[in-house]
């Protein structure tokens, strides 16, 4: 869930360079796009519907290539919550070609696990469920090849083969040799045509470790998770981790990953990404070859998951505070319900967020250089599909106490209205948008990602739109933004303080 | 990892040809829509890779500082990199940290008439990314930022190498972060290996093995850095590295106004004087026998272990046993698919999380002939002991054909990737310079990976790997020392714990190497 592949190539590149130097990334605003038309994207849709945005970078040996569908957990129905990312997790184990020896005899044993699995759900079965189980999975397990679906693209050279599952999208990229690029083309269709949903009952218990590291094992994930449902307030579908629920995870079955696919991954909803050299002609021909056999999404879909249509807005129904121990650093987050994806005052949130973050923004200057309140203070903003949400965050020094740390970054809300930015210091914001922009399309991996997730959340072209929108906010645009979501009546409180938990380290 | 693309090629093209001869491909798939059955059925066509010519990239300031200039406007965005021959093997021995320190400190001090703060805001002003940092025998400046800014970076980008301020307060501020961070330093089983390693390897004296102390650091100020970067930072060994949206010819001018005339002290060594044989490096240095087995207990669960021996250093880049090494390296436990090693080690699978093997041919100091395990305390004698069946196989047995084969089809696949970047195409050539390593050695790359003979893998092992200097150590619980015996290289001999901040041995029970 967090997207570890976007520095990928730009790693690569700096150790192949003169220095193996790391270059921190700047946290101005969580949105960057490039300069006006700078990414050079050119958009092909099937007749199905399928939409592939084509980027040339000549001489690059690699294709940076990803799929993105545009349905996350937030699409998930309460109740069958973690279905969306179990999917990320299971298209892993291939299709009806790849990863089966026999793929005929393998369907048959399929159903016949499941029909044990209905007893076992039912109660039913008796002492001799376990066994019976035991023994079908034995057969399916010599009828199946692990792991081939990576070892095809590892033995054709290719590397970084990650996916990823937001509240609001999957997206599955890889990197290929050029000269190999038409096995990904084979590769994806065939497991989005034909994908066999292998040992789901395992998997489950990969994706709940997994949920144990992102959440239990973090010191305040859990207090940070409560913290979400509670901001959201249950209705929303982002009250819950995209990982799922605990007691939800326990519960799904065959039948609700299938649902789940069968609605949502079809051609209407899905967006691929290719940059690299591409041989254009051949491109759109494979596009059409490999990828014009998925079919378009029946009326079903086309109604589409119950997508809040308003700003986003989430409905401020009670003073949300939380205030639970941690074994880590204290700190307190003030977070504030903004704006959704591609709305037009977000690129105005993201020049605060400039204002506010960085070395020299105004919360380190104050809280920590100056006043050495605070060991650490960011901002993070985060426009998602069905509503958006602003955070101030400072981790506590040495000797502050949290009331003191919030009221702090208060008043350097209150701060911006009193003393708002001057031209030198708006333009500073703006200047690092406008390097941020670019660095979003200098690596070919980097732009794909961006490009997967722009066009899941809404539109691609937000990536060229977003930097000249933000090159225009100006001081009365800040004050009516500020008024608007920032304002501190309305806001969350988490506060972590420091103290033994049982369940942070479980 | 990329390795076995090369029997995948062949079956592939071995299929396709049968299929062509049938009648085509539309009609042979499966599918019957030109969609082969199966994925090895794709024909590829190989796109064969040209290594870019140096010459026109390469540029000169007036002080004979290189500058490679790999222009590319796709995105209005340039970085530049300056590199120079300095870093920790040139610390004091009094004062163990002081050229990385430095380094570190150019960026963070302030330069020419900015104080620490003034340069950080002007930084951040013209949203550039500007950064400095030091390694082991090299040090550098990186800058990136809009092409827009290009001429105002500069200025900060000169002024950062040529004058750097070493503000006392901010150097106070990173020595007292530093002293907290070595009260910590037993705690990662990796960091303690890594440095019981080299300890072993060369002695804790040996400026490989050295590691920063808190009498160190209460030797270090804002004068020091000064002088140490005034004494060992200058142009000669120096090299640049440019790449993105710029004009090769204005660049180097506009850097030219502001380094040209640098001046500095002679390129120092970047070592101090190598021995002519490696033998004579480990036999001094340690009063330890050249080979056995020794542990640092940790209290976790899973052990560490790293076996190996010091390794060669670099006589020519024409050395044909050179290639051959890189060859037999990726048989022995290369990245690819054939990885003797991996495969051998898979057979204790869930008992061996990780494995990993280098063999450093150094450029400008020996290199290390390693293998890292990280195995259950159960598994580690069988692990090691197919390790050591590994290498001496080498030793004795050709490589069967096709296994050198994928090894070398493996090295010459992910060739490519080396120049997969303007950025590294500057940084690849710049380095080339760095090193004093010829260009031609990439334009040679294929043909003499290729040219490789199962002979010439055998002889390499044989010059590189000795089984009798091996040298193990294991940083995890207690081993049983029977089980060990099998091995033939003694019991394991306990190392002593350190205090984290003195690094002198903790207990009196355990002598080092007794």
């Amino acid at each position: 869930m967090t997207c570890v592949a976007s520095r990928l190539v730009a790693s690569g590149a700096a150790l192949a360079g003169l220095l193996a130097l790391a270059s921190g990334a700047r946290a101005v605003g969580s949105d960057d796009g490039p300069t006006a038309g700078a990414s050079g994207v050119e958009e092909l849709v099937l007749e199905n519907g399928m939409r592939f945005l084509l980027v040339q970078r000549p001489g690059r040996p690699l294709v940076a290539a990803g799929w993105a569908v545009h349905a996350g957990s937030a699409a998930e129905e309460p109740g069958r919550t973690g279905v969306a990312h179990l999917i990320e997790h299971l298209l892993h184990g291939g299709s009806e070609v790849i990863g089966t020896r026999d793929y005929p005899r393998e369907r048959a044993l399929i159903e016949q696990r499941e029909a044990l699995e209905d007893e076992r759900r039912a109660g039913a079965g008796g002492a001799e469920l376990e066994p019976r189980i035991a023994r079908v999975e034995e057969r399916l397990r010599a009828l199946r090849r692990k792991g081939e679906y990576a070892l095809i693209y590892t033995e054709a050279g290719a590397l970084g083969i990650n996916a990823v599952t937001n509240h609001d999208l999957s997206y599955y990229t890889a990197m290929l040799p050029r000269s190999r690029l038409e096995l990904w083309f084979w590769m994806e269709s065939d497991r989005l045509l034909r994908p066999v949903f292998r040992e789901i009952y395992d998997e489950l218990e990969v994706v709940e470790e997994e949920r144990a590291q992102r959440i239990l094992s973090v010191p305040g994930g859990e207090a940070r998770a409560r913290f979400d449902a509670r901001f959201w307030g249950e209705e929303h579908p982002y009250s819950w981790p995209a990982v799922g629920r605990a007691a939800d995870l326990r519960g799904l079955r065959r039948a609700d990953v299938e649902a789940f696919f069968g609605r949502y991954y079809t051609a209407d909803r899905l967006t691929a990404v290719l940059v690299g050299d591409l041989d254009r002609e051949r491109v759109g021909e494979w596009a059409r070859r490999y990828f014009g056999r998925l079919s378009t999404g029946g009326a079903e879909a086309a109604a589409g998951a119950p997508e809040q249509a308003s700003g986003g807005r989430r409905a401020p129904a009670e003073q949300v505070e939380l205030t639970e121990a941690c074994s880590c650093r204290p700190m307190v987050e003030l977070r504030f319900a903004t704006v959704p994806f591609a709305h037009r005052d977000a690129p105005v949130l993201d020049v605060i967020a400039g204002l506010l973050s960085g070395r020299t923004g105004r919360l380190h200057r104050r809280l920590v250089v100056e006043r050495n309140l605070a060991f650490s203070a960011s901002v993070r903003h985060e426009p998602q599909r069905r509503g958006g949400s602003f955070s101030l965050i400072a981790e506590s020094g040495p000797t502050s106490d949290l009331a003191v740390l919030e009221l702090a970054l208060l008043a350097e809300l209150e701060r911006l209205r009193r003393e708002p930015p001057n031209e030198r210091e708006l333009g500073k914001v703006k200047n690092q948008i406008t390097t941020d922009a670019s660095r979003q399309l200098s690596t070919p991996s980097g732009l794909a990602q961006r490009l997967l997730i722009y066009d899941a959340l809404g539109d691609w072209r937000w990536l060229e739109e977003w930097p000249r929108v933000a090159q225009r906010v100006t001081v009365d645009d800040l004050e009516r933004v500020l008024d608007a979501y920032l304002d501190p009546k309305r806001r969350a409180v988490l506060r972590l303080e420091r103290g033994d938990v049982h369940g942070a380290w479980r | 990892m990329r390795g076995r693309v090369a029997r995948a090629t062949r079956v592939a093209t071995r299929v396709a040809c049968g299929v062509v001869l049938a009648g085509g491909w539309a009609g042979a798939g499966a599918q019957g829509n030109g969609i082969p059955d199966r994925p090895e059925r794709i024909r590829f066509e190989d796109a064969p890779f040209e290594v870019p010519d140096p010459r026109p990239l390469r540029w000169e300031l007036s002080n004979g500082v290189p500058v490679f200039v790999a222009a590319d406007a796709t995105v209005p965005l340039f970085s530049i990199s300056l590199a120079v021959p300095v870093g920790d093997r040139l610390d004091p021995p009094d004062r163990v940290g002081l050229a990385s320190l430095t380094a570190a400190m150019m960026r963070r001090g302030g330069a020419g008439d900015r104080d620490a703060d003034a340069f950080d805001e002007a930084a951040d002003y013209l949203g550039i990314e500007i950064d400095s940092l030091g390694g082991a025998t090299r040090s550098g400046v990186i800058l990136e930022g809009s092409s827009r800014v290009l001429e105002e970076a500069l200025d900060l980008f000169a002024d950062l190498v040529l004058q750097p301020r070493f503000e006392a307060a901010r150097v106070e501020r990173a020595l007292e972060n530093l002293r907290g961070s070595l009260a910590t330093r037993n705690d990662d089983p990796l960091a303690v290996l890594d440095r019981e390693w080299r300890a072993l390897l060369w002695g804790r004296d040996d400026p490989r093995a050295r590691v920063v102390l808190p009498a160190h650091l209460a030797a270090i100020d804002s004068a020091a850095l000064a002088a140490f970067h005034r004494e060992r930072w200058g142009p000669r060994g120096a090299v640049i590295a440019i790449s993105g949206d710029v004009e090769a010819g204005k660049v180097v001018a506009a850097l030219d106004r502001r380094l040209g005339r640098w001046e500095g002290s002679p390129a120092p060594a970047v070592t101090p004087a190598a021995p002519d044989a490696p033998e004579a490096t480990a036999a001094e240095s340690a009063t330890e026998p050249a080979a056995g087995i020794w542990w640092f207990a940790h209290p976790s669960p899973q052990g560490k272990l790293m076996l190996g021996h010091e390794g060669d250093q670099r006589r020519s880049w024409d050395d044909p046993d050179a290639w051959a090494l890189t060859v037999m390296a990726e048989v022995f436990g290369g990245a690819g698919a054939v990885s003797r090693v991996r495969s051998r080690l898979r057979a204790e699978e869930s008992l061996v999380y990780r494995v990993r093997a280098s063999y450093g041919l150094g450029a400008q100091e020996p290199g290390t002939f390693e293998v890292f395990l990280e195995v259950e305390p159960a598994a580690a004698v069988a692990a090691v002991r197919s390790v050591i069946d590994e290498i001496e196989r080498l030793r004795r047995e050709p490589v069967p054909d096709v296994e050198l084969d994928l090894a070398k089809r493996s090295l010459i696949d992910v060739f490519p990737l080396l120049f997969d970047s303007p950025e590294s195409v500057a940084g690849r050539f710049a380095e080339d310079a760095l090193l004093g390593r010829p260009h031609a050695y990439w334009s040679q790359y294929r043909a003499r990976t290729t040219a490789v003979t199962a002979t010439d893998v055998r002889r390499a092992a044989r010059r590189f790997l000795h089984p009798d200097r091996l040298r193990i150590l294991w940083v995890g619980p207690e081993p049983a020392a029977k089980e060990w015996e099998v091995l033939g290289l003694g019991p394991p001999r306990p190392l002593p714990a350190r205090d984290p901040a003195t690094m002198q041995p903790l207990g009196s029970g355990r002598a080092e190497g007794s």
